[in-house]
């Protein structure tokens, strides 16, 4: 008896033969058309017996006649990591590369998975320090990125021009105390407040400043070497904990703050009068203040800490580089997203992405605007959804350009397209900065992704 | 792995921005020179032999004059190791930061009568302390 379905001349289309090799539908001159097999030649077919669809797990793609991918299900198959495939699901299928920081989880096409160092270059000629999510801080050594479960830390160049020592003092030196009657300033062992603060591992021997003013009927402080040298904004801060009210001062202006039984660190921006104006901490009669990590930097922000040892010191910038396939990725990409937080509000603009020379700082959050980025090579800008947020907390920008537009959305706000032709326009090399390590980000990227297509952008924003 | 920071002088800004050492480790950004700012920093630099003190005791630096920037390269670096400007050369091993007295130019200030800053964060120098 023979099954199956037959064409009007009575030749077979379709078996079902089970347990043979030539269950499918055929065509009128006897080649399959269809074919279900479940072995390596399962899929449907041309004429001539080239694929169109394959099910073959190894290979699942669309074909055309000249044998190229016309649509590729690689994502489906383990050569793609579930930390991609989780975040992108199938547009994970024209992603060439991917990186989770906050997880140090990174991707590239056709490397697999890969570590920080196979796609990115990180120069530094000083420790930098990081906070992670709790607020425990690591100190990273030069040349090392700066890196944390808040993602990649990518600061701009700063100097403490305290010259205390200001992360393990053992005992006054260049701090000058202006003490009223019964009132001390002594180096005391803290250990217990300081690892509840995670601040431990910086200031490692345990001790801290501590400017007792319980019996004094007056305010105290204490001023630190180190003159700001100039009268543009300043940043002070300090790690502080203790009773009453504590004030961070340069100059005239006090910053006043209530104290717990808990470090916090306590920053304010100021205006020096002169310029030999010093950081100053005052604790208000009946107080008590313990105190560490000060710090007297210049800038319209303030940045994470800069160990001390008795003279100023500076952190110096962190000048990122894709690297490798990553930069030729980049080169070709006709989309790319991006996953900030905690970047610092400020009057100078900071790049997300960069090309090798000075002026082009083509994707950047702009200055004075912070709710935009903005690509700088045809004045495209994307406002965030409330149209007046700012990008210090978790901010997500996403581009995609083709031959004649190129179109940005930012959190999910209005879509913006501009109608000139749509490109980089330079080769994107530095990463969260310029050549000269100046528009740093100054804040963490905790996202990046890349793609060869603008339709994954169109895509991901539909 | 030792990293190597120089300590160079030269006469003027026109004069630091003008060489070699300013092509490799300066950036024209619109139009604007900057030191890279990943490995250069510029220094202040006295003599203690020369502090004086002010009216209220405090301890006066008498800053000597001239650029002084202090460069840290990854290796020994040939442009700056070439410079005539060079003073000073350290050693830096990484992850201790403790810097060196590596070499001197001839007729350089005694290093034990040297001090700069900023240095960079992590950088223990104690100079003159090889030779």
């Amino acid at each position: 008896m023979t099954v199956g379905l037959h064409d009007s001349d009575g030749n077979k289309r379709l078996t079902y033969v089970a347990g043979t090799s030539y269950t499918g539908l055929y065509a009128a001159d006897g080649s399959w058309n269809v074919v279900v097999d479940d072995n390596t030649y399962s899929g449907i077919y041309h004429p001539c017996g080239a694929y169109r669809v394959s099910s073959d797990i190894s290979d699942t793609t669309l074909y055309t006649d000249d044998g190229a991918y016309r649509l590729s299900s690689q994502f489906l198959t383990p050569n793609i990591p579930t930390f991609v495939t989780s975040q992108w699901g199938e547009l994970s299928a024209v992603i060439d590369l991917y990186a989770d920081f906050q997880n140090e989880q990174y991707w590239i096409r056709g490397k697999g998975q890969v570590s920080l160092s196979d796609f990115l270059s990180v120069s530094r000629a000083s420790n930098e320090i990081i906070a992670d999510s709790t607020g425990a801080l690591t100190s990273f050594s030069s040349g090392v990125a700066a890196i944390s479960d808040n993602g990649l830390q990518i600061q701009e160049a700063r100097t403490n021009k305290c010259t205390n020592y200001n992360a393990n003092p053992t005992d006054t030196t260049n701090v000058t105390p202006s003490l009223s009657p019964g009132a001390t300033l002594t180096v005391v062992d803290d250990v217990s407040a300081l690892t509840t603060a995670g601040i431990q591992n910086i200031v490692s021997s345990g001790k801290v400043y501590k400017l007792d003013n319980s019996a004094a009927a007056g305010s105290s402080f204490a001023q630190f070497d180190g003159m700001v040298g100039n009268t543009n904004t300043h940043y002070i801060s300090a790690y502080v904990r203790g009773s009453g009210t504590v004030t961070l001062r340069v100059g005239g202006v006090n910053n006043n703050f209530t104290l717990s039984s808990d470090y916090a660190r306590k920053s304010a921006s100021v205006t020096p009068g002169v310029t030999s104006d010093q950081m100053r901490i005052y604790i208000s009669a009946g107080g008590i203040v313990y105190f560490i990590l000060n710090q007297l930097e210049e800038g319209a922000f303030v940045t994470s800490p800069i160990v001390v040892a008795g003279s100023s010191a500076a952190r110096a910038a962190d000048i990122i580089t894709l690297t490798g396939q990553a930069a030729t990725k980049a080169l070709a990409a006709k989309a790319a997203f991006f996953q900030t937080d905690g970047v610092a509000s400020s009057p100078t603009s900071r790049n997300l992405l960069s090309g090798p020379t000075g002026s082009d700082g083509f994707i950047y959050y702009p200055g004075g605007f912070d709710a935009r980025v903005h690509n700088q090579y045809n004045s495209l800008f994307a406002v965030a959804l409330s149209g007046s947020g700012d990008v210090t907390g978790i901010t997500k920008t996403a581009f995609g350009f083709d031959a004649t537009s190129l179109t940005a959305v930012m959190n999910d706000g209005t879509l913006v397209t501009s109608v000139n032709p749509g490109s980089w326009n330079v080769s994107p090399i530095y990463f969260g900065n310029r050549a000269a390590g100046d528009r740093a980000l100054n804040g963490y990227m905790q996202r990046f992704a890349l793609s060869r297509t603008k339709g994954w952008f169109d895509a991901s924003t539909s | 792995m030792i990293m190597t920071d120089y300590i160079l002088n030269f006469p003027n800004q026109n004069a630091a921005k003008a060489g070699p050492i300013a092509s490799k480790y300066g950036s024209t950004e619109d139009k604007v020179f900057t030191w890279k700012a990943d490995r250069v920093v510029e220094v202040k630099v006295w003599k203690p032999s020369e502090d004086t003190l002010d009216e209220d005791e405090n301890v006066v630096h008498n800053y000597l004059s001239g650029v002084w920037l202090l460069i840290s390269a990854d290796t020994d670096d040939t442009v700056a190791d070439n410079s005539s400007s060079k003073e000073f050369t350290l050693n830096r091993i990484w992850g201790k930061n403790k810097a060196c007295l590596k070499s001197k130019k001839a007729g350089a200030i005694d290093s034990n009568d040297f001090k700069f800053e900023p240095v960079f964060s992590g950088m223990d120098v104690p100079f003159g302390s090889l030779e």
